[in-house]
């Protein structure tokens, strides 16, 4: 039955922004905020200083969000790749755009890039991969989304949980005992606060990830390839 | 870009990662956690840590662990073992909360809910033992082939029943959705993972939003104070879930964002819309109350033909009772008729005027509805007087008795006809008593009508007061079907009982009444207005009593019949008093609960439960409560602290709020009066007071 395995998440703000009204506006800029990092490192990689970069990603989203990349497809897969093809597709779309205006239009234009030794495609030493820095920059998205959600839940609590922050990736240097001196806790009920955190905090990270695919099955390997993705370099 | 290496797995921290964390480090911690509880234990591990269970086979897995089918060889019988996740180790607080949460979810007894049969550790692994359901989930069920309504509808009554009776017992289930809805070979509905979630979840935050494995799936099926806020979670959040689950099967979608109304996606009517939006309310005060108000509902609105169906009844058996009356009738006469003309003749009354004393007397006695079980004594005397008259005023005098007696009963057969239509009379008392169980008021109201208004105004002049809507019963057949006590909670000040009472003829039956025998009773006696429409009365606490009588003089229908649309409106009237005022007014499930239910009701156990308590009269309390029972009551929050220490007391009364708890009134030694509120809990089909001393 179409719609029983059917879970709010990434594809469901695409596809409710793609509507009118005041529910589009709020996924649009939902969607903008959550995934403004990797579009931007995309675009800087692809050679545009941060400003145009930022302008450019505002009118990807825009573009996004009018369908003029296709209809977005939950059935597609993961959404980390449907947005970055839908970046691509929309760069090379402004690359054909900009040249018709230059030129005029109307002639049929054969593309010269792949000859240059500027071309994206050749990897440069010492350059990162723009696919990578944008699956990077995503990856951090995706855990900034995370620790905010686990900081909003921390209401009350803030300075317990800015005190114990550092211990949520498993390997801060500073002593716990320290810690719990200076919240005034015990080292057990610190060491018990640390590890609720941490499990919380996994549990996050599994969910935007989970977010972000079409299967259950698949959120292994997406995090798979984001911990690949953030361990090079 | 690389300021910063993780020390642990040496990879560059950039700048911007959040937190300064490692964001390798955080993923591959996540990826682990998954990992670990991913690694089912196998067979054989599982055999070993069980050695009394053959393990057949793994069943299902999900965030909170895995679900082994298994054959335990001593009893013969299929059950499914379910391992918790080993991770869950590693939260220190697990143990005892496991402990103490599964010592909880097997006390649960329901037809339509997973029985858990044991709970503990074993080789390792902490576990449930449960019933072993053949069948599948609901979320099976569901994408094998979309429901229809009728099928949708058909499973939403078990669920609620399982729902209500561990409300009952104070669990919430708290992760209601179709992974959890099992349904059996049969058809059976069975729920499973009762309060599961707590035992997993932090108890700081209470429950778990998203498991590891268990994703969003949840979430959507998660009433918005779960989120918000999760201390505070009571049973209605359960409710929420299962108007999620309702839509889902309906829609075959979730309601999400502005989502469209069941029929609109569905062949459902408007009134399946009205409960399921109900049971989606953000606020969960405007949902239904309990699992029973969504399952009454439902029963109702699921049958389209409802007011014909059941309107019927009510009129069917009396006209059907009259028509054989008449056939009865008709027969005797038929039968006795040459024997009677035998014998009138021998005593002298001519031939000829037989036919004419027969017709008379037998329209005459048929027309009078009223006197239809007097006919043959009338139709006796009436021949006897005819010998009489015929013996002194001649044929002339005979004729003449004739005419007057045919005028007479057609006269009283109009009569009996209109009498026969007229409202039914009832007696309404009242009686308010306080928060201590002092009596505060008595009233009684004659009322002719099939529904009343109570409004009760407050000391307190800033709150509003409770109102209440009556609905009273009858039948044609002048019999109560159900008992009426109806029972208002005026959470501060005022508890009022309206006790009704039943007038036929001469005889006044009493349908429901509270006996508080050893409270003082202070009486306060109303009379109405002289057109009976309302009347105020204040109690000596200085609350007021108002009665007003809607509909008054309407002509008596029966009550089985669905809701007009004038109660319904009166209804939602009254719902939207309730809600301004913020306080519970509960009908009791005496009303709501006859049709669907044939168990005992809660009125009908409290009266058991009261007989019992007082034939051991004053051995119940006689020890106190003991400090096990106290401190296992105050782990589910019925806050009863000061209690332990409480020493001897006797039982004064003990009565439900709703179907859910119940109160009891006790007396001190010191002579001081105190009140508890307990969960009721239903019990080899049974009502039973959770945990309450009535052994000896």
């Amino acid at each position: 039955m179409p719609g029983s395995t059917f879970h709010p998440t990434r594809w469901t703000l695409v596809l409710r922004a793609c509507g009118e009204g005041e529910a589009a506006k709020l996924a649009l800029s939902d969607l903008c905020e959550a995934y403004y990092g990797p579009v931007v490192a995309f675009l800087r990689l692809d050679g545009r200083n941060e400003d145009a970069a930022r302008e450019m990603a505002h009118a990807f989203f825009e573009s996004v969000l009018e369908s003029g990349v296709g209809t977005p497809d939950p059935q597609r897969g993961r959404f980390r790749s449907y947005l970055l093809g839908a970046l691509k597709h929309f760069l090379s779309k402004q690359r054909d755009a900009a040249l018709a205006e230059k030129r005029g239009g109307g002639a049929e234009h054969v593309p010269m890039l792949g000859e240059t030794d500027t071309f994206p495609g050749l990897p440069m030493p010492g350059v990162l991969d723009d696919t990578l820095a944008f699956d990077r920059e995503w990856a951090l998205a995706l855990i900034g989304r995370a620790l905010a959600t686990l900081e909003a839940e921390q209401i009350g609590r803030e300075f317990v949980f800015s005190t114990l922050k550092p211990w949520l990736d498993g390997g801060a240097d500073g002593s716990q005992a320290e810690a719990a001196r200076t919240l005034g806790m015990s080292e057990t009920a610190v060491k018990v606060a640390i590890h609720r955190l941490r499990s919380r905090f996994r549990e996050l990270i599994r969910t935007e990830v989970a977010a972000t695919v079409n299967d259950p099955e698949e959120v292994t390997g997406e995090l798979r390839h984001l911990i690949a993705v953030a361990s090079r370099g | 870009m690389n300021a910063k290496t993780c020390p642990h797995c040496r990879s560059a921290i950039p700048e911007h990662a959040p937190g300064g964390l490692c964001p390798a480090c955080v993923l591959r911690d996540a990826d682990e956690a998954a990992a670990d509880s991913s690694a089912a234990p196998s067979l054989e591990e599982v055999a070993a840590a069980f050695p009394k269970l053959e393990i057949v086979r793994l069943i299902g897995s999900g965030g909170m662990g895995y679900v082994y089918q298994a054959r335990q060889a001593e009893l013969d019988r299929m059950v499914a073992l379910k391992i918790l996740s080993p991770a869950l180790r590693n939260d220190p607080a697990f143990e005892e909360r496991f402990a103490r949460e599964a010592r909880v979810l097997g006390k649960l007894q329901h037809p339509n809910i997973v029985t858990i049969y044991e709970h503990g550790e074993s080789g390792g692994y902490f576990y449930l033992m449960m019933e072993f359901v053949d069948g599948v989930n609901l979320r099976q069920a569901m994408s094998a082939g979309r429901f229809s309504p009728e099928q949708a509808l058909a499973i939403v009554p078990a669920i609620c029943d399982a729902l209500q009776s561990a409300h009952a017992q104070g669990v919430w289930h708290r992760d209601i959705k179709p992974e959890n809805i099992l349904l059996d070979k049969d058809g059976r509905v069975k729920i499973a993972d009762f309060g599961i979630a707590r035992i997993l979840g932090d108890p700081d935050r209470n429950f778990t939003l998203t498991r590891t494995g268990g994703l969003l799936g949840s979430a959507a099926y998660m009433a918005p104070e779960q989120y918000e806020k999760p201390h505070s979670v009571d049973h209605r959040a359960d409710i929420y879930s299962l108007g999620v689950v309702i839509y889902e099967m309906l829609t075959g979608e979730l309601p999400l964002g502005r989502f469209p109304l069941p029929s609109q996606r569905a062949t459902v009517n408007a009134r399946i819309d009205e409960i399921v939006m109900r049971t989606l309310e953000k606020e969960r005060e405007l949902r239904q109350q309990s699992a029973n108000e969504v399952k009454t509902d439902m029963c109702a609105a699921a049958m389209p033909a409802a007011s014909s169906v059941q309107a019927k009844p009510s009129l069917g058996p009396t006209i059907l009772s009259h028509a054989v009356l008449f056939a009865l009738l008709a027969t005797i006469f038929l039968v006795v008729l040459p024997g009677f003309a035998e014998v009138l003749r021998n005593m002298g009354v001519p031939r000829h005027s037989l036919p004419r004393i027969f017709l008379f007397q037998s329209v005459g006695g048929l027309l009078s509805v009223s006197g239809l079980l007097l006919f043959p004594l009338l139709f006796g005397i009436d021949v006897g007087l005819c010998f009489l008259v015929r013996k002194i005023g001649g044929r002339r005098g005979l004729r003449l008795w004739n005419a007057a007696f045919i005028v007479g009963m057609i006269t009283i057969g109009v009569i009996s006809c209109l009498a026969m239509y007229l409202p039914m009379k009832r007696t309404i008392s009242m009686y308010g008593e306080d928060q201590s169980g002092r009596l505060l008021g008595q009233q009684k109201v004659e009322v002719k009508s099939d529904f009343v208004q109570f409004d009760f105004s407050h000391p307190d002049a800033n709150s509003p007061g409770a109102s209440i809507e009556v609905p009273l019963r009858t039948t044609n057949s002048w019999e109560p079907e159900s008992g009426l006590s109806i029972r208002m909670m005026d959470h501060s000040e005022l508890w009022v009982r309206v006790q009704v009472e039943h007038i036929s003829g001469n005889s006044v039956r009493s349908l429901a009444s509270v006996s508080r025998d050893r409270l003082t009773w202070e009486k306060l006696s109303i009379t109405l207005d002289d057109n009976h429409k309302s009347k105020d009365a204040v109690f000596t606490n200085g609350a007021k009593l108002t009665v007003k009588v809607h509909k008054y003089g309407r002509p008596a229908t029966s009550m089985t019949q669905p809701m007009t649309e004038e109660k319904q409106k009166m209804r939602s009237q009254t719902s939207s008093i309730q809600m301004q005022s913020k306080q519970n007014v509960d009908l009791l499930p005496t009303i709501r609960s006859k049709d669907s239910q044939s168990r005992n009701t809660p009125s009908e156990a409290m009266d058991a439960i009261l007989k019992a308590a007082r034939e051991r009269n004053s051995r119940v309390f006689q020890n106190g409560f003991s400090k096990s029972f106290s401190a296992s009551l105050n782990e589910h929050g019925h806050g009863l602290e000061d209690f332990g220490d409480f020493g001897k007391c006797t039982l004064i009364s003990a009565t439900n709020l709703d179907d859910t708890s119940a109160e009891v009134v006790v007396e001190a030694s010191d002579g001081s009066k105190r009140r508890f509120t307990f969960p009721m809990i239903l019990e080899d089909n049974e009502w039973k007071l959770n945990g309450v001393g009535f052994k000896p």
